[in-house]
């Protein structure tokens, strides 16, 4: 079946107050993708926003993602992606049919379905569609989401959104939740301490300095590489010398 | 009818702007303030951040007006640089760039005032530390600066506190956050000494603004007004009944008899032009605009060196991977230093380099490479989770060397939407700067040993901070020179230059605090003039 990616942007941008609190009570959680009873039709246009957003709640693994960014993502990436409705039926179709665990679903799709649903957790994760610029103010960019993006909310109880800090001053002084820090000594936590009365700044060690300059890829590379050219005949060395 | 339409003409409202302002309203001499760009509160700027698609460019929350373009609009800079691409930001807005400053108020050191005389290269400055000093203490205290006596900010092991001080922090120390804790036992078996690095983020309630409660936007703008910025004085200054008008792009300074300055004038976003008389003028508009407006008129420049000896202070970071958990990005951007290579005794042939610690979250930028590298689901969601726990960055903040060749200069080629020019850059990393670079690899190298880490790509790209010094340089001559130890223009006996551009040589540490000692000794002296 054909999909009017128009017909539904022009009805999908505009939701009703009444149709973002059905969805918010009729969407299934992401546990229950199979029993949900995915269909895909373009003149169900609630129907496509809810199966959208339970793909999105299994890619992501997250329930609580809201309906109004959940619509938001779904016209961006329908604007930016060709076909996106037919593959948006086609990663729900074969979601429904492995069923199972978010990771059970996501192992069994194609390469091309992988591909799509990376597209779509790109925003959900990054809260941004496009390439932003770090400098000149001219991109692609295009806002996503803030407090639905999951790199921040996956580890929110530790590091907490930008801008939402989570107590008075000095709240970043405690020890992370699940870090170990029984080895840190008495006082670290003062600026007044210091490990040590006196300081020299010891000589590079020449495999680490060989692994940071990227002469290898890795700091076992590096120390193989430099056994090895200490291990080289040095009479070879040598007689190269001498012949030039 | 007044003679004047004020005693004085500020021209850029930024920190530096507004501090010589408050100096001359305090006095009780009249003062207009105009800014190029809008006004806009800090609310917005927070909101901006928060809708932004681009968290990691701290100029976008500001925005892009089409009359008052700043460093990072399209096109507003034509930059010709050698072995770096990247050159600073800068915003056109009411408070100016510091608003998305980090807020890092280093002194200069003595020897960084007189690099030519103790170290054969550069030139010496003007003034000394100890004149300076006074100023530096009035500056910190105008803002808040947090920090600690007793520690010596060359990184000598003086033993003591270094530069010297008349008066100790006006705020104690921010909290130590538990990444820097971590790292510095880590460094210092290998003879690292972590330090705090004292900024104007605030510790404390002062002066009507709140502590710092850790937004981690520092470079973004501080919802809250813990940090410091020229927005705050702007607020102080209107308070005092100094007239600030935003939106009023100066394009013309008229010379008059006797090589004095007798009027400005300006564009309004609508192209409505105003003329304005004061006895003293001041152009505060930060080292890419300053040099720009006296090109432009032909103003200030009969030494030639307006616009020339360009310093940005190249920098090279490095990221890594740690095999122990930090969660950096927990307090703000920026907390210790390592200051061991700010001043040796080879600063003759190896430039000054102060490392930072830095402290912005790696979140994004971790799901950004493993969502590139096709991770999904729960690995997606581990490698977030391993990587930005893991991750630290330092970076190598490197001094520059005067060079007349490294320039800002008016380009006439690129108009803006009220016809104003935009700016060429021309700049090559120095055969000094570039001596830092064996010493700082084996200073990353040992940062990886000690941690046991991953480096995420070899430390070897230059980039820059958005410092911009030396384009409008003081010195005691005025065939080299543009203003004096005093900022007053050498050809102009009304016109200051209240800017880090006047800075002579550019030391290793950012500049702005030094900008403001200068500002409010600019201020006090044209208060006692006008």
């Amino acid at each position: 079946m054909a999909f009017d990616v128009e017909f539904i942007m022009r009805n999908h941008f505009s939701p009703t107050r009444r149709r973002v609190l059905m969805g918010l009570v009729a969407v299934a959680p992401a546990t229950l993708f199979l029993s949900s009873g995915i269909t895909l039709a373009a003149d169900q246009a609630s129907v496509d926003d809810d199966s959208f957003l339970r793909i999105s709640r299994t890619i992501t693994g997250t329930d609580t993602l809201s309906v109004d960014t959940s619509q938001r993502i779904k016209g961006l990436l329908a604007e930016r992606i060709d076909q996106f409705m037919p593959k948006l039926k086609d990663l729900a179709d074969a979601m429904q049919k492995t069923g199972g665990s978010r990771e059970e679903m996501l192992a069994a799709l194609t390469d091309d379905q992988v591909d799509f649903a990376l597209a779509i957790a790109r925003p959900w994760y990054l809260g941004y569609v496009g390439t932003p610029s770090g400098s000149v103010l001219k991109d692609d960019a295009e806002f996503a989401t803030f407090l639905d993006a999951q790199a921040y909310a996956k580890i929110s109880g530790i590091l907490p959104f930008l801008t939402y800090p989570p107590g008075a001053a000095g709240w970043w002084e405690a020890v992370p939740e699940g870090v170990d820090a029984s080895d840190l000594p008495k006082g670290v936590a003062s600026w007044d301490f210091q490990p040590r009365e006196s300081y020299e700044i010891a000589a590079p060690d020449p495999a680490w300095r060989a692994y940071a300059a990227g002469d290898n890829d890795s700091i076992e590379a590096a120390q193989n590489a430099l056994s090895s050219a200490s291990n080289l005949p040095t009479t070879g060395s040598a007689e190269k010398t001498g012949d030039q | 009818m007044a003679e004047y339409d004020a005693d004085v003409i500020v021209i850029g409202s930024g920190s530096l702007g507004s501090l010589a302002a408050q100096e001359i309203a305090r006095a009780g001499r009249s003062v207009i303030v105009l800014e190029a760009g809008p006004d806009t509160p800090d609310w917005k700027i927070t909101q901006n951040y928060r809708t932004s698609a681009r968290k990691g460019n701290p100029q976008a929350p500001f925005g892009d007006v089409p009359y008052a373009p700043g460093s990072m609009s399209p096109g507003y800079v034509n930059a010709q640089m050698e072995d770096m691409n990247a050159w600073p930001g800068t915003l056109r807005i009411v408070g100016g760039t510091s608003r998305h400053w980090t807020a890092a108020t280093w002194r200069l050191l003595p020897d960084d005032m007189t690099l030519k005389s103790t170290y054969g290269v550069g030139r010496d400055w003007p003034l000394d530390y100890d004149e300076l000093e006074p100023f530096y203490t009035a500056a910190e205290y105008e803002i808040g600066v947090n920090g600690m006596d007793g520690f010596d900010e060359s990184g000598q092991g003086r033993g003591g506190t270094y530069p010297p001080r008349s008066k100790p922090f006006p705020t104690p120390p921010e909290a130590k956050p538990y990444a820097v804790q971590r790292l510095q036992t880590q460094l210092a078996p290998l003879g690292y000494r972590v330090d705090i690095a004292p900024s104007s983020r605030l510790s404390v309630p002062y002066d009507n603004r709140p502590a710092c409660v850790g937004n981690n936007i520092c470079n973004w703008n501080c919802p809250i007004g813990a940090k410091h910025s020229g927005y705050h004085v702007v607020q102080k200054i209107r308070d005092l009944g100094v007239e600030v008008r935003a939106n009023a792009v100066v394009d013309k300074l008229e010379k008059g008899k006797g090589g004095k300055i007798v009027a400005v004038s300006y564009l309004s976003p609508d192209g409505t032009r105003t003329r304005l008389t004061a006895k003293v003028f001041v152009v505060a508009a930060h080292g890419f605009e300053t040099p720009k407006l006296l090109l432009v008129n032909d103003i200030a420049n009969s030494s030639g060196m307006v616009g020339r000896n360009l310093m940005i202070h190249p920098m090279i970071h490095m990221t890594w991977l740690s095999e122990d958990p930090y969660w950096v990005g927990r307090g703000q951007n920026i907390h210790g230093s390592i200051m061991q290579r700010r001043n040796q005794p080879d600063r003759d042939r190896i430039p000054s380099t102060r490392y930072d610690l830095l402290n912005g979250p790696h979140t994004l930028s971790m799901a950004q490479s493993a969502l590139k590298d096709g991770k999904i689901g729960a690995e997606l969601d581990n490698a977030i989770r391993e990587n930005t726990s893991h991750a630290f960055t330092i970076e190598a903040l490197t001094e520059d060397l005067p060079d007349p060749s490294n320039s800002v200069e008016v380009n006439p080629r690129w108009r803006d939407a009220l016809n104003q020019p935009g700016i060429t850059l021309n700049y090559k990393v120095s055969d000094y700067s570039k001596a830092n670079l064996s010493r700082m690899m084996d200073d990353y190298s040992n940062f990886l040993r000690a941690t046991n880490g991953k480096r995420v790509k070899p430390p070897t790209t230059f980039v820059c901070e958005s410092h911009i010094m030396g384009t409008v340089r003081m010195g005691k001559d005025a065939a080299d020179s543009v203003v004096d130890s005093d900022l007053r223009c050498f050809d102009h006996e009304n016109l200051f230059l209240v800017t880090t551009g006047v800075m002579p040589t550019s030391a290793g540490v950012n500049p702005t605090l030094t900008g403001m000692a200068l500002a409010i000794r600019a201020g006090r002296l044209i208060a006692a003039e006008v």
